[in-house]
């Protein structure tokens, strides 16, 4: 699995991705870990099936224990159906998801970990030496989802949001956004239910000092591109299947 | 080419199929009873002539009593055994999986921190194959009782015959209740010995996979 530091000052951000080994069948994901001194948070960690992969990158960086938070951005499975899995490397880590999911992410196979239920309105998280925001992304696609803002990286994790299908091995980054935006047209207008969800995210995150804008599948964009996917996004239908 | 079921797939049908199995024998209990009711009615009316019959009918009531709480237990432990079934699978699957880990991490500097992982689960396992050898045992033990209580039913049966014949005015009536008695309790013993197959696949696989 590729490994990529997006941010190194004080703490880290790594993104996990682009795993060669992961079955073709199943859809690419990008994992990311925000490690502190204190805290270390997995931001959408993954399938079951990235699992053994995510966590061997995993310790490239830090021992399981200094593991201490799981972040599920929604209930999907490409998103934590490895929560299972996590429980029994971190039998005393909490899970934070949206609070409208938590009697179905019971389903993968969780029966110990704490859920620390994130209300409609978002929160934060505490890592030491930065607090990350839960930003509201509700219908963005599920109907209780958030994404995470890190105000001194200037990195938002964007899930669903900015995502694209690519084949196997494209680049981390966004090198040419018109180019791109075939890429993500389908995903965008099938996968976001709902214009009216669509506009008030754009409208506040449109507020934040974004450097990179990270989804949860596909390339990343930096610098420019993260307006001009935003101004994509904006003129863009959604919802269109009916 | 078909591929070999996986030792949890043969343990899961199998516990589902005792389960469907015993719950035909449930059925078969509850005609019993019902059977027994028609059988004490007759030999009311019989009087006299019948009176050998009453003690037959007061064990076929009995039997079919015990059968259908022997039923109840084995439908509760063939769901425990099931749902041990799927946590074992649970357990050895992420055990895999963190072999897969501790193999591909074996040269990085923080691979020793999954020792207590590896520990744990070596630990559940162990606790997951106890309490399954445990269930089925248990489960063993009651199909043997259902064939306990189900062995006197052809002596009585023969005996049924005897008192029928004695029964002037109602020997065929009591005849076929004789003969419903030993179509019924041949049905049981025979969905009985398949359950007893169902549970010899299983120690079979389970003895495979610790011989491999």
């Amino acid at each position: 699995m590729k490994t990529e530091i997006l941010h190194d000052e004080g703490y880290r951000w790594v993104m996990f991705g682009r795993d060669p080994d992961k079955p073709e069948s199943i859809i690419d994901t990008n994992q990311y870990m925000v490690s502190g001194s204190q805290r270390t948070v997995l931001l959408d960690p993954g399938g079951i099936e990235v699992f053994a992969a995510m966590l061997t990158s995993v310790l490239q960086f830090v021992r399981v224990e200094q593991i201490t938070d799981l972040f599920a951005s929604h209930q999907d499975p490409d998103i934590i159906s490895s929560l299972g899995l996590w429980e029994q490397a971190l039998p005393h880590a909490r899970l934070h998801t949206p609070w409208l999911w938590e009697g179905f992410l019971r389903h993968f196979g969780s029966r110990n970990i704490e859920f620390c239920a994130i209300g409609d309105e978002g929160g934060e998280l505490e890592l030491g030496e930065v607090t990350l925001q839960f930003i509201p992304a509700h219908y963005l696609h599920a109907s209780g989802n958030f994404h995470v803002y890190d105000p001194q990286a200037k990195i938002l994790m964007s899930g669903d949001v900015g995502a694209a299908l690519e084949p196997p091995g494209a680049p981390l980054f966004v090198d040419d956004f018109d180019a791109h935006t075939e890429k993500m047209k389908l995903f965008h207008q099938r996968w976001m239910p709902s214009d009216r969800a669509k506009q008030n995210w754009i409208d506040r995150v449109r507020k934040l000092d974004i450097a990179i804008l990270a989804p949860q599948h596909g390339r990343l964009f930096r610098g420019d591109d993260v307006q001009r996917f935003l101004d994509w996004f904006e003129k863009l239908p959604v919802g269109i299947a009916v | 080419m078909k591929r070999k079921p996986r030792a949890e797939e043969v343990i899961l049908v199998s516990a589902a199929t005792i389960t469907s199995e015993l719950s035909e024998v449930s059925r078969i209990a509850r005609e019993m009873s019902l059977g027994v009711m028609n059988a004490k009615a007759i030999s009311h009316r019989a009087g006299d002539a019948a009176r050998g019959f009453q003690p037959i009918t007061d064990f076929i009531d009995e039997m079919a009593r015990e059968v259908t709480q022997l039923v109840k237990r084995i439908g509760a432990e063939a769901l425990t055994l099931s749902r041990l079934a799927v946590a074992r699978s649970h357990v050895e699957d992420t055990r895999s999986r963190y072999r897969q880990v501790r193999e591909a991490s074996a040269q990085l500097p923080n691979a020793a921190s999954l020792a207590t992982v590896a520990e744990r689960l070596q630990s559940q396992s162990e606790s997951y194959r106890k309490r399954f050898q445990q269930s089925l045992r248990t489960l063993g033990g009651l199909l043997d009782d259902i064939r306990r209580s189900t062995r006197g039913a052809q002596v009585i049966s023969s005996t049924s015959r005897v008192e029928a014949s004695r029964a002037t005015g109602f020997t065929d009536t009591l005849e076929v209740v004789a003969d419903n008695l030993e179509k019924a309790t041949d049905k049981i013993r025979s969905r009985v010995n398949d359950c007893q197959n169902r549970l010899n696949d299983i120690c079979y696989v389970l003895a495979s996979e610790e011989g491999a």
